[in-house]
């Protein structure tokens, strides 16, 4: 590096650690955003708590209400410090604690989805030792009964619940519906005549899909599981109230009610988003989102909306869905337990609960906050809410749930966006649940061993096969193999074992939380007669291939453009170039973030308004099938073209000036030019080009993940997501490393036939090093 | 060859639509971040916000978990690209300037392995980690990270160790320097630039890391910066006025050290025929 490019690159550190430590130095404080408490407290408990619930939430009203609730705390227990981590979205919280658990390093304190207790219920300790009865008698009473063991052990102190309701403005709607049918008609008729959203609701393939909607199966009666934990939604009477509901889903579609952007609503701030745009005229929401709308809205604005229990097939029946996280203690030490159940009662003595419902606008679920503090009986928000809660239903919490959502997030979406009747899906969803029952019943069950040679294989011969190639003669320079060494052994263990592990692990049942596995072809069975396998193949195909010949042709398109303006001497040639760069430094989980606040799909979204300003929008851009797996492959393409040009311009650079003499001599066109001499010369740039942005769509998932997560339904699921998805949500490492195992195939394959080239392309690329 | 005016003209129009295309959305980024929740929502949107307001900035500064996601990124970044640069080096100039039994096989190993992506490789290398201890730890993340980065970095300094004439380690071997010294003081320095080009294109490999930090860590105050961003997202409410804040606080360092030192990303570029 040249000395100025040195000092400059000292100084952009320099300016750029100030930022992190000047935050870090106020470290002394008893709350910053990684500790509570005394930094010398000497007994120190690991809390993982979730964003909207603790002193980071990005809510003011909430981050405060924990500040100060924190702050006492931390005052009168001088002896304890809190090493806090906020965990994000659900399931991923969820996976990081199933995998915490599975190695014993789960944390001391976390807040969990009342659901998820039968994940942990080996490892939640019991917490009435140290929680006295007349307390938990204040507490509503299936917050105890839900989170209390057969032997009577109480495991979780439930800390909010919510419920669901139909929100509604009152100047459209004056008379909220109360049936499917009347819903229906009065959002297909105010989406008529009103050119906006009728009626919008959660369809994106995430936990709320399902949990908001279930309400409507319930009130019917339905049942998800029996007492033991067996899933009997797929049998009569159970299945004809789910097929009513999917069909009132599709119905919402097809009668207008609905725009099909409902398939891409992945969180409830999208749906208080299009409330405050002014394109909903009803929605399906939480209990929370009042705050948002009274926030978000003017008071005259906010003035118009009102609430109403969810419209039911029924008229007379009536259902919510309560939700509610639980704080959970795992620590086993009896001293560190007493100090993690002192704080959570802590945290939620009525006082301080009180306090936080009021900034979370979340249900408090103890008696004495109802009664004692007035803004829950006298605010008629609240009031009504809860008596909402009278009909509340919460999920069972069987262990079979998390797989019956998933199934039913994928039957929902296929349903309302048109691609499966209402029966097709729930067959579906019925089998896979059923056969996700009976792997989690006879893994109970089978034996097998936990100490496994096989496993040693892959080790032994991924260490084998380097000192084999340096073993095989006597090195001919003193030494010279020894000085590769370092670098061998670090790709050997990292990279190259894993690799052979991955075959190894495709032929297990292994799950990543468990130690016990046996070998067999099921994961490779499953994958070859999973339907829905051939459906990403094509859409990794579709995505591969629409990127790569995008990229490749922008890519030379610019690399042209610049190349060309570069001999003419015009200016902007460096600008075009970073500006075009700038798209692919940005890490990829971040272009998937900013493409997504680019697409959102009310009529706040920028595109989606320019596209409505000139008359062909807006448009489902992430909740339609074919539109959504366009927009990941313009966001991947718009990220990737820079590497095609760089590559094609460093090409068309080494182009020989005499051959341009030449063309213009002899008076070529521009297309001339291109046809007879730029591509020939190109030609093994363009082909190794062509390779490795195949090698780089076709491992992408890290874009796709914030953008549309896979959905709607599977449409943009490509093979890495899936593989990821099999590993680490379903922590499923056996099925997740035969799919990784097909990737690695086609990564090899490919590798090889950019090896090839490059070694034929070798003294071009070396010339251009040294450049 | 100078054009005629109206031909540059052309050219310098497209140059701008290309460049404004590209950057568009990054713009539109710093114009969320400058605005307030609701502002998020206004209809028409607007590209220059009506109250801008460094709130957001604020917020994520000193509110949220953001500068320790910067110092982990960093510090993972840093301790990644020595480790790689310092395993890298003394391989790349044997394989580059020596023969020995194995030379082929391990550069066509490393070139192949170069190109297969660790996310592939996410549950066996997961399952590594863990054997080891490393869950959750720095140490975890920037072993891996160190490893995932070393063919690239073989290749690319091997192709540069390439170019130094060979007169210049004829001279040092008529000095009866060793092979150590003559890598030290007098290779290194010719290859300085070359270093510089793969140092800055590491840097931005692991900057950009998401799939393996999501696997490895847990604690949120380890995460790096791209897991943070992504932890933004949360439950059941996306904040995108902070998450746009934040997003611009992690773009700015890439974007500049970019513009300062984008020659030695195209040299890292062209000379490794990277993965992209």
């Amino acid at each position: 590096m040249s000395r100025r490019d040195c000092s400059a690159a000292v100084l952009l550190v320099a300016w750029f650690l100030t930022l992190p430590s000047a935050a870090l130095a106020q470290d002394d404080g008893l709350i910053t955003p990684v500790r509570v408490g005394r930094a010398d407290a000497p007994l120190t408990l690991t809390v993982w708590a979730q964003p909207d619930y603790f002193h980071l939430a990005a809510r003011p009203a909430i981050a405060g209400a924990f500040t100060i609730v924190l702050d006492e705390w931390a005052r009168s227990h001088p002896g304890v410090q809190l090493r806090v981590s906020v965990m994000p979205g659900l399931e991923l919280h969820k996976t990081k604690l199933q995998l915490a658990a599975a190695a014993g390093r789960l944390p001391d304190v976390a807040s969990i989805d009342s659901y998820w207790l039968p994940l942990f219920v080996d490892d939640v300790q019991p917490l009435e030792a140290d929680w006295p009865a007349e307390d938990r008698a204040d507490f509503l009473p299936f917050t105890i009964q839900t989170l209390s063991d057969r032997a009577g052990h109480v495991l979780g102190l439930w800390h909010e619940t919510d419920c669901r309701a139909l929100f509604y403005r009152k100047d459209l709607v004056p008379v909220p519906p109360r049936t499917w049918d009347e819903l229906l008609d009065t959002a297909s008729r105010v989406a008529r005549e009103r050119k906006m959203s009728g009626y919008l609701y959660n369809g994106a393939r995430w936990e709320a899909t399902v949990f908001d909607h279930l309400a409507m199966f319930w009130a019917q009666g339905g049942e998800l599981v029996d007492g033991d934990g067996r899933p009997i939604f797929g049998e009569e009477p159970n299945r004809r109230a789910m097929l009513r509901v999917l069909g009132f889903l599709r119905d919402t579609i097809q009668r207008g009610a609905s725009p099909r952007s409902v398939l891409g609503i992945t969180d409830y701030q999208q749906l208080t988003g299009a409330a405050i745009a002014g394109d909903a005229a009803m929605f399906l929401g939480g209990n929370w989102q009042q705050k948002d709308l009274q926030t978000g809205l003017s008071p005259e604005e906010f003035a118009k909306w009102d609430i109403a229990p969810i419209p039911q097939a029924d008229a007379n029946t009536r259902s919510t869905g309560t939700g509610g996280w639980v704080w959970v203690v795992f620590a086993k030490d009896p001293e560190r337990r007493k100090a993690a159940v002192e704080f959570i009662r802590d945290v939620e003595a009525p006082a301080h609960a009180a306090r936080i419902s009021q900034a979370t606008g979340h249900l408090p679920v103890r008696r004495s906050v109802y009664r004692d503090f007035p803004i829950f009986s006298q605010d008629s928000w609240y009031r009504r809410f809860g008596d909402m809660l009278v009909d509340g239903h919460a999920r069972p919490a069987a262990l079979i749930y998390p797989e019956i959502s998933q199934q039913l997030q994928l039957a929902i979406g296929a349903v309302v966006s048109g691609d499966k009747s209402p029966e097709q899906a729930l067959d579906q969803a019925w089998a896979a649940v059923n056969a996700e029952y009976a792997r989690q019943t006879s893994s109970r069950s089978a034996n097998r061993s936990s100490v496994d040679p096989i496993a040693w294989i892959p080790l032994a011969a991924a260490v084998v096969f380097p000192l084999a190639v340096f073993w095989r003669g006597r090195s001919d320079s003193a030494g010279a193999a020894w000085w590769t060494l370092p670098a061998t052994a670090l790709v050997t263990i990292i990279l190259f074992y894993p690799m052979l592990d991955l075959l190894r692990l495709s032929l297990t049942d292994a799950t990543i939380a468990g130690r016990r596995y046996a070998y067999t072809l099921a994961s490779y069975q499953a994958l070859l007669t999973d339907a829905s396998f051939y459906g990403m193949v094509l859409v990794t195909v579709i995505f591969v291939a629409g990127s790569v010949m995008l990229q490749l042709a922008i890519g030379f398109a610019i690399a042209w453009l610049i190349d060309a303006a570069r001999r003419r001497r015009a200016p902007g040639t460096i600008v075009a170039r970073v500006a075009v760069v700038s798209a692919w430094v940005i890490p990829g989980v971040l272009a998937g973030v900013l493409w997504k606040i680019l697409l959102i799909e009310n009529r706040s979204g920028i595109v989606n308004y320019y596209l409505g300003r000139i008359g062909i929008g807006p448009l489902p851009l992430i909740s339609s099938p074919i539109l959504a797996l366009v927009s990941v492959i313009v966001a991947n393409v718009w990220r990737g073209c820079a590497f095609s040009m760089i590559l094609l311009y460093a090409g068309l650079q080494r182009v020989p000036r005499e051959l341009h003499e030449a063309a213009d001599l002899e008076g070529f066109s521009a297309w001339q030019r291109l046809r007879w001499l730029l591509i020939p010369q190109l030609a093994p740039v363009i082909a190794l080009n062509l390779v490795l942005i195949t090698i780089a769509s076709f491992n992408t998932f890290d874009l796709i993940i914030p953008l549309t997560g896979g959905g709607p339904a599977r449409r943009t699921e490509v093979i890495s997501l899936f593989m990821y998805r099999l590993g680490f949500f379903d922590l499923q490492a056996g099925r997740a490393a035969a799919v990784a195992v097909v990737m690695l195939i086609v990564n090899l394959l490919l590798a090889w036939v950019a090896g090839r080239l490059i070694v034929r392309d070798e003294p071009v690329s070396r010339e251009a090093a040294a450049s | 060859m100078i054009a005629a005016p109206r031909q540059r003209l052309f050219f310098v129009l497209g140059l701008v639509a290309v460049a404004a295309g590209f950057l568009l959305p990054q713009i539109w980024l710093l114009s969320l971040s400058l605005k307030s929740k609701a502002g998020m929502f206004e209809y028409p949107p607007t590209w220059i916000p009506r109250a801008a307001s460094a709130a957001n900035y604020r917020f994520v500064l000193t509110q949220s978990q953001v500068p320790w996601y910067l110092w982990n990124s960093l510090v993972v970044a840093m301790f990644a690209s020595a480790a790689t640069l310092a395993v890298a080096t003394p391989a790349a100039y044997v394989l580059s300037r020596e023969r020995f039994r194995g030379r082929t096989p391990l550069l066509a190993s490393l070139l192949v392995i170069q190109m297969v992506s660790p996310v592939i490789l996410l549950v066996p290398i997961y399952g590594i980690i863990e054997r080891l201890g490393l869950i959750d730890t720095r140490a975890g993340l920037i072993l891996v990270y160190a490893a995932m980065q070393v063919p690239f970095t073989v290749w690319v300094l091997k192709n540069f160790f390439d170019a130094v004439p060979a007169s210049i380690f004829e001279a040092a071997r008529l000095d009866g320097a060793t092979r150590a010294r003559t890598f030290r003081e007098i290779i290194l320095p010719i290859i300085a630039p070359g270093l510089g080009a793969t140092v800055v294109f590491n840097l931005a490999a692991y900057w950009s890391e998401f799939c393996l930090a999501l696997v490895l860590l847990d604690s949120q105050a380890r995460y790096t910066m791209p897991l943070g961003l992504f932890s933004f997202q949360s439950g059941y409410d996306t904040d995108w006025h902070l998450l746009a804040a934040a997003s611009f606080i992690a773009l700015v360092p890439v974007i500049a050290v970019f513009v300062v030192l984008q020659r030695y990303f195209v040299a890292g570029l062209t000379a490794g025929a990277v993965k992209g």
